[in-house]
C-alpha cells in the first residue's frame, strides 16, 4: 500500500532509511524515526484494534503514552503482549497484529456484544459471575482478560538486566524544563541522571514549532544534549521510562535502547538525593457521543503526527476544544495541507489574540460536537450551537479535540505526594510533597515556555551554593504561549443514547458513571472499581479528570471534594523481564550447594530443596527402581550395615564469652552450663509463648567456648533469635556468636558398622564406646583429614558425625564411599533419613513440630529442666498446661492393615465420624525393620490412649490404626549408645 | 562479552572472625596485627593482610590462604581470653574478584548499595546485598571484591555468567 498520508517534506524521520513492517499479515513501509503508530497512519490504516468490552473499532487517538486505544501484540523476535503502537519504535522487519478481535480487526465477531450492551453494564461481572459458581466462568474470563497474548517462548537471544544507581539529581523528562534543570545541575558538578521516555529529547518542543533565542527550539535542545553528552557526571537515558516512584526516593526506570546489543531491556533502580519531575502534561479528551471512532484524535496528537512524523492523519478536519492550545496548531495543519473546516469551541468568549491564530478559519463559539458519524472512520460530525440551538452536520474525516491539559502528576502521586485542583487551568497540580522531589514545568501546571524556563532556573540555582550560581547566566527568549480554559467535563449526556467514553481503554461510558452514582458508589475510589474507569495500563491518563469532573457536576460538589485516586505504577506497560533482570532460569530461586552436591548429581540422586534453600538428595534410585524400593534399600543399609549422609546444612555456631553457659541455659529448656568440655546435650529452644522453636545439640569446647548445631531450616532464625536476645533482652551477657555453618561440613556415618568403617579410614581418635561415648566429641584426624567428630544420632543407630572443612569434604566423602564398599555402604537421602527418624519417634520440624506443640505434647518432659529458675518459654508452658486445656500429644500409629499407608496430614476423628478432628497424622512411612507401615500423630490426650484405636478419616474411606508409643525401633536407645 | 571485566570466581582466603573490645583484641593480637581501622565500615591493609571493621567490636582479618596455618598458630584462637573471640572461618566465605573498566557496572547489577567513589571509597568495606544474598564488599585496585556464603558460590557464579552473557 502506498504511504498516501505521508507529507512530502518535514518531520524528524530519516527518509533515506526505509523500513518494512508487517501488520496483520500485510507488509507496509515506514522510515527510521517513525513509531509503529505514525507508520500505520502514514499507510492509511484506520482501525488498529478492537475495544475491550464492546469490541468497537479503534484507531490511533494519541501520539505517545497517553494513547488509550491502539494496543498491538508484537510478534516474532520482538514478541510481547500489550504494546502501545505509539510507543513502539519502528524497526526493519517489525511484525505486529491487532488485539481483541477474531477473525480480523476489520470483521470481529466479538462486536456482537454491542447488541447485548443493556445486559452488560458497569459492574455486571460482579453481579453475574458468582452463580452458580465463579469457577464456571473463570476459564472464559481468563481468556478475555489481558487482551494480547503473552509470548509463549522467551526471547531467542539476549537477556534482560536490572541494575542500581545512586545520584544527586534524577531528572525525569527531557523537555525544556528537564533539559534546563539538567544543564544547571550538571554544570555545578553534581551527579545527574536524565531520563526521558521519548526516542528523542525535546519533549513538547519536538512537536511544537517554537523558537528559543530566535532560533528553532530544537537547536537549543541539540545544544544542551551536546553539552551534557560530554560531561562524565551526566547519565542520559533516552527512550527510557520512569515507571515507578517508590519510598526513599527510589525511582524505577525501564531503558529500552541499551548500548549492549545483548541486553534486551534494562531496568534501573535509581536512588536520588533529589528527584526533579519534569514529565510535562497530557492532553485530555472531550467526552461526547461516539468520541472513540477512528479518526477522532487528540489535537496534540494530530500536531505531533504532522510536525514530528510528517504524517497527515486526515484531509478534512474539524477541531473541537474548550481551551486555547489548539489554536497554535492551525498554522502547521494548514502547512500540511489539511483543510480546517471548523473550530468548534465550547466557550462563549474567546480572547481576540487567540482568535488571531484562526483569522482565516471558521470558528463556531459556544458550541459542541453533538455526535460523530461513521463506524470505522469518521465521515461527519454533528455540531450543536448553544447560541441558536441549531444543529449542523459537517462532513470530515478527522476530528481533533482537546479537553485541556492535565499535568502528568502520576509519579508525584506514586511518591505519595498530594494534588489539588487548580481552577485556573481546570486540572490537578502537585500540592504537598512527601519525598525529596519537586515538579517543574508543565507537570507543575505551568504551560508557558518562558515561565517554565524562569521557574526552572530559579529553582535549580536555588539548589546550588552561592559560589556555583554562576553556572547558568544565559538568557532564554522564547515565543509567547497562551492558555486559558473553561472546563467541559462532558457534553450534556443525560439522555444520550450513543456511547460517550470517559475511559476509552476500559470502555467506560457516561452511562456507567451515572449507574455507579445511582447505585451509591459516589466515592471516587468506588467509582473507579465499579466502572474500571482509570484502571489498566492507561491509568486514566486522558479520562480520569473528566470522570472526576463529571461526578462533581452530577453530585453538585467541587472537584477537590471528589478527590483523586492514586495513580499506580507502571506509568506505561513494561516487560516483566526487565523487572527480574538476570534473575531467570536456574537462579530464579536461591539455592545452596555443599561440596558433595555435584557428586550426588553424578550418582543420579533425586534432588530437591530441603530447608534454607539447600539442594539435598532425596534418594538415590538405581535403574528400574521405584522411589519406595530406593528408600527401603537405603534404610536397610543403615539398620543392618552402614550408610552415610551429607549433614552439612545443619546450622552451626561457635559461642564464646564469660556467660555462654548462662546464655545457653536461657535459650534451651534443659541445663547446658553444667556440661564438661568435650561433652554435649540435646536440647530444645522454645518461643516466648512456650512452643517448640528448634531442636539441636550444644557441646562445650573449653571453659568459655561452645558450639551448637541447629536444624538446617531454622539456622538463620536461630541466629537472629540469639542475636536479638543479646542485643535487647540480655545485653549484659558476654557472648559472641560466630556462624560456622559453612566452616564445618559433615559426613555422618551411621549404622552398626560405622565404627568399623572409621577404623578402616584411619584415625588417631580412640573410637571405643567408653572413651568416646554418645553425646561427646573429639578432635583429630579421619583419613588423614583434620576433623571434629561428634557422636550424635538422628537415625537411632551408632553414628559418627565427621566434621571437616568444606575444602576437604569431597575428599572425605569419596574416601568414605571407597572404604565403605567392603561394608556395602550406601549414600542416604533425606527420604530414608525421614523413615529412620520416624521409626525412632524423633521429632521433625514441619511435621510433629508445627508451631503448636510444647515439649510435654511430644512426651519430652525430661528436656524441661526443673532445676533452672527460668528459660525462654518456661512460664508460658506452665501457664498453658495449668489451664487444663486438652492437648494434642504425640503417639505412634500402627495401621490395622500393615500394608495400608496413612497419608501424611490425614485427620483423625472420633470413631471416624464426620465431626471435628481430634488430631492428625504427622508422618507415615514404610518401616523396613518392622516390615509394615508405621506412623506418628498428634492426638488429643494421646499419651493416655495407647492401645486404643484411632480412626483416620479420608474422603472415601476410614483407616483404623492402633495407638502406640511413638517409637518402633530400639525403644531403649541401646543402639545409638553402642 | 557484554562487559569489559575479568572475573576471578570462588577464591579461598584465610579469614578470621574477631570479636571483642578493641582494647582486649589489641592486647591479644599486638604482636601480629599492629593497626586496626577505627572508622566503621573501613579497612586497612598490612602487607597482604587486610583488617575489616565490619560492626561494633567486630573485625575480619583476611589474608592469603597460604598464610592460614601460620596465622592460626600465631593468633592462638584457643588461647584468647573470654572477652575475645577469634574463629577461623576461611571456608565460610567464597570470594569473587571483579577487575576491569566495567567492574562497577557488574557491581551495580549485583548490589543495591551506593558504590560511587564518593560514597564507597577505596578504604570502604561493608556487608550488603549481592544478588539478593548477604555479601561482604570492598574495593580492590581498579575493581571490587565481594564474598558470599560459600554454599551460594555456585549460584553467584551462575548469576555472573548470566550477567556477562552475549
Amino acid at each position: 500500500m502506498k504511504s498516501h498520508n505521508r507529507l512530502k517534506a518535514g518531520g524528524r524521520i530519516d527518509r533515506s532509511k526505509r523500513l518494512s513492517f508487517n501488520f496483520n499479515g500485510k507488509i507496509y513501509y515506514g522510515f527510521e524515526g517513525d513509531t509503529l503508530a505514525s507508520a500505520m497512519l502514514a499507510n492509511g490504516l484506520n482501525v488498529i484494534s478492537r475495544s475491550f468490552k464492546y469490541h468497537r473499532p479503534r484507531g490511533i487517538i494519541g501520539s505517545g503514552v497517553e494513547d488509550p486505544a491502539s494496543l498491538v501484540e508484537l510478534l516474532d523476535e520482538e514478541a510481547s503482549g500489550n504494546n502501545l503502537s505509539t510507543n513502539v519504535k519502528l524497526k526493519e522487519g517489525l511484525s505486529a497484529k491487532s488485539i481483541n478481535c477474531w477473525p480480523s480487526v476489520d470483521f470481529d465477531f466479538g462486536a456482537i456484544t454491542q447488541y447485548f450492551e443493556k445486559f452488560i453494564p458497569a459492574g455486571f461481572y460482579y453481579k453475574t459471575f458468582k452463580w452458580p459458581t465463579w469457577h464456571l466462568f473463570e476459564p472464559l474470563i481468563r481468556v478475555a482478560a489481558g487482551l494480547a497474548n503473552a509470548p509463549k517462548m522467551p526471547p531467542k537471544s539476549g537477556h534482560f538486566e536490572s541494575r542500581n544507581a545512586h545520584t544527586d539529581y534524577l531528572i525525569i523528562g527531557a523537555g525544556p524544563a528537564g533539559l534546563l534543570a539538567t544543564l544547571i545541575a550538571a554544570r555545578s558538578g553534581a551527579n545527574v541522571f536524565l531520563v526521558d521516555q521519548n526516542t528523542e529529547a525535546g519533549g513538547s518542543l519536538l512537536s511544537l514549532n517554537l523558537s528559543i533565542n530566535k532560533r528553532p527550539a530544537m537547536d537549543w535542545v541539540d545544544g544542551v544534549i551536546k553539552e551534557i553528552s560530554a560531561m562524565s557526571n551526566v547519565t542520559h537515558l533516552q527512550d527510557s521510562t520512569a515507571w515507578a516512584y517508590r519510598e526513599h526516593n527510589l525511582v524505577v526506570v525501564n531503558e529500552r535502547e541499551v548500548e549492549n546489543a545483548s541486553i534486551i531491556e534494562r531496568s534501573w533502580r535509581i536512588r536520588a538525593k533529589k528527584v526533579i519531575i519534569a514529565t510535562g502534561a497530557i492532553e485530555r479528551s472531550l467526552v461526547f457521543p461516539n468520541n472513540d471512532r477512528p479518526g477522532v484524535m487528540l489535537a496534540s496528537a494530530v500536531q505531533t503526527f504532522v510536525s514530528r512524523y510528517a504524517v497527515k492523519p486526515g484531509e478534512n478536519l474539524v477541531i473541537f476544544t474548550n481551551n486555547d492550545s489548539v489554536y497554535s496548531y492551525i498554522k502547521d495543519f494548514k502547512r500540511a495541507g489539511i483543510n480546517i473546516l471548523a473550530i468548534v469551541d465550547s466557550r462563549k468568549t474567546i480572547e481576540s489574540d487567540v482568535l488571531d491564530y484562526a483569522a482565516d478559519e471558521r470558528v463556531i463559539p459556544y458550541s459542541i460536537i453533538k455526535n460523530v458519524n461513521g463506524y470505522k472512520k469518521v465521515n461527519s460530525v454533528v455540531v450543536e450551537s448553544f447560541g441558536d440551538n441549531g444543529l449542523e452536520i459537517i462532513s470530515c474525516d478527522l476530528l481533533a479535540h482537546s479537553g485541556g491539559w492535565n499535568p502528568a502528576v502520576h509519579l508525584h502521586s506514586q511518591s505519595r505526594g498530594t494534588v489539588s485542583f487548580d481552577e485556573k487551568i481546570a486540572a490537578f497540580i502537585p500540592d504537598q510533597y512527601v519525598q525529596s522531589a519537586i515538579n517543574i514545568g508543565a507537570c507543575n501546571g505551568n504551560f508557558n515556555l518562558r515561565e517554565i524556563f524562569d521557574e526552572t532556573k530559579l529553582f535549580m540555582l536555588g539548589q546550588l551554593s552561592a559560589s556555583k550560581q554562576m553556572v547558568y547566566e544565559e538568557k532564554l527568549e522564547c515565543n509567547k504561549q497562551m492558555y486559558s480554559i473553561e472546563a467541559l467535563w462532558s457534553t450534556d449526556l443525560l439522555n444520550e443514547k450513543n456511547k460517550a467514553f470517559f475511559d476509552i481503554q476500559n470502555d467506560v461510558t457516561h452511562h456507567d458513571i451515572q449507574l455507579a452514582l445511582r447505585e451509591g458508589f459516589s466515592n471516587i475510589e468506588h467509582v473507579k472499581r465499579y466502572t474500571t474507569g482509570g484502571m489498566g495500563f492507561d491509568q486514566g491518563k486522558t479520562g480520569n479528570v473528566n470522570i472526576i469532573g463529571a461526578i462533581a457536576d452530577l453530585e453538585g460538589i467541587g472537584l477537590n471534594d471528589v478527590g483523586t485516586t492514586t495513580f499506580r505504577s507502571p506509568f506505561t506497560p513494561i516487560s516483566f523481564g526487565s523487572i527480574s533482570g538476570v534473575r531467570e532460569g536456574a537462579v530464579v530461586l536461591p539455592f545452596r550447594h555443599t561440596p558433595v552436591t555435584k557428586w550426588n548429581l553424578e550418582k543420579g540422586a533425586f534432588m530437591y530443596e530441603a530447608g534454607a534453600r539447600w539442594r539435598r538428595p532425596g534418594y538415590f534410585p538405581r535403574d528400574g527402581e521405584s522411589f519406595q524400593e530406593a528408600v527401603n534399600r537405603e534404610c536397610h543399609a543403615v539398620r543392618t550395615g552402614v550408610g552415610v549422609y551429607d549433614g552439612s546444612p545443619l546450622g552451626k555456631f561457635e559461642l564464646k564469652g564469660e556467660n555462654v553457659g548462662e546464655f545457653l541455659d536461657l535459650i534451651y529448656t534443659n541445663m547446658m552450663s553444667s556440661l564438661l568440655p568435650g561433652n554435649g546435650r540435646y536440647g530444645l529452644m522454645l518461643t516466648d509463648d512456650g512452643l517448640i522453636f528448634d531442636d539441636g545439640v550444644a557441646f562445650r569446647i573449653d571453659q568459655h567456648r561452645w558450639f551448637i548445631s541447629t536444624s538446617s531450616g531454622h539456622s538463620d532464625s536461630v541466629n537472629q533469635h540469639m542475636q536479638k536476645i543479646l542485643a535487647f533482652d540480655r545485653p549484659d551477657l558476654d557472648v559472641k556468636i560466630t556462624n560456622i555453618t559453612n566452616q564445618w561440613n559433615n559426613a555422618t556415618v551411621c549404622g552398626p558398622l560405622a565404627r568399623k568403617l572409621l577404623q578402616k579410614l584411619g584415625t588417631n581418635i580412640d573410637l571405643g564406646n567408653s572413651s568416646f561415648p554418645f553425646m561427646t566429641f573429639r578432635e583429630g584426624k579421619i583419613a588423614n583429614i583434620p576433623a571434629r567428630v561428634i557422636r550424635v544420632s538422628f537415625t537411632g543407630e551408632l553414628s559418627f558425625e565427621i566434621n571437616v572443612s568444606p575444602r576437604n569434604m569431597l575428599t572425605l566423602w569419596e574416601k568414605i564411599i571407597k572404604a565403605g564398599a567392603e561394608f556395602d555402604i550406601l549414600p542416604v537421602g533425606s527420604e530414608a533419613s525421614h523413615v529412620l527418624r520416624v521409626e525412632k519417634g524423633f521429632l521433625s520440624l514441619g511435621h510433629e513440630v508445627d508451631g503448636t506443640v510444647d515439649p510435654y505434647d511430644l512426651g519430652m518432659n525430661w528436656v524441661m529442666s526443673k532445676k533452672k529458675i527460668d528459660f525462654i518459654g518456661k512460664r508460658s508452658v506452665h501457664l498453658r498446661r495449668s489451664s487444663g486445656i486438652v492437648r494434642r500429644e504425640l503417639v505412634g500409629l500402627l495401621p490395622t492393615n500393615p500394608d495400608e499407608a496413612i497419608p501424611e496430614g490425614a485427620p483423625l476423628t472420633p470413631k471416624g465420624k464426620k465431626v471435628a478432628t481430634e488430631g492428625f497424622t504427622t508422618a507415615c512411612v514404610w518401616s523396613v525393620v518392622n516390615n509394615r507401615w508405621v506412623g506418628l500423630a498428634l492426638l488429643e490426650n494421646g499419651h493416655s490412649r495407647h492401645g486404643e484405636e484411632a480412626y483416620v478419616r479420608l474422603k472415601n474411606k476410614i483407616i483404623k490404626a492402633e495407638i502406640t508409643r511413638p517409637v518402633f525401633h530400639d525403644p531403649d536407645g541401646k543402639l545409638l549408645r553402642s | 562479552m557484554a562487559y569489559n571485566v575479568k572475573i576471578y570466581p570462588r577464591i579461598l582466603n584465610t579469614i578470621f572472625d574477631i570479636k571483642g573490645s578493641i582494647s582486649d583484641v589489641r592486647a591479644h593480637l599486638k604482636d601480629h596485627i599492629y593497626s586496626f581501622p577505627t572508622k566503621p565500615n573501613s579497612y586497612i591493609s598490612q602487607g597482604d593482610w587486610k583488617v575489616f571493621y565490619v560492626g561494633l567490636n567486630h573485625w575480619i582479618l583476611m589474608a592469603p590462604i597460604d598464610d592460614e596455618q601460620e596465622l592460626t598458630v600465631s593468633l592462638k584462637p584457643e588461647d584468647a581470653p573470654a572477652s575475645v573471640s577469634i574463629v577461623l572461618i576461611s571456608d565460610t566465605l567464597t570470594f569473587f574478584h571483579l577487575d576491569g573498566p566495567d567492574a562497577f557496572s557488574i557491581m551495580s547489577i549485583a548490589c543495591p548499595l551506593n558504590l560511587n567513589n564518593d560514597a564507597f571509597t577505596e578504604e570502604s568495606v561493608t556487608f550488603s546485598e549481592i544478588f539478593g544474598l548477604k555479601g561482604l564488599i570492598f574495593r580492590d585496585g581498579h575493581g571490587f571484591k565481594f564474598a558470599v556464603d560459600q554454599s551460594f558460590g555456585e549460584m553467584v557464579s551462575q548469576y555472573l555468567n548470566l550477567t556477562l552473557a552475549d
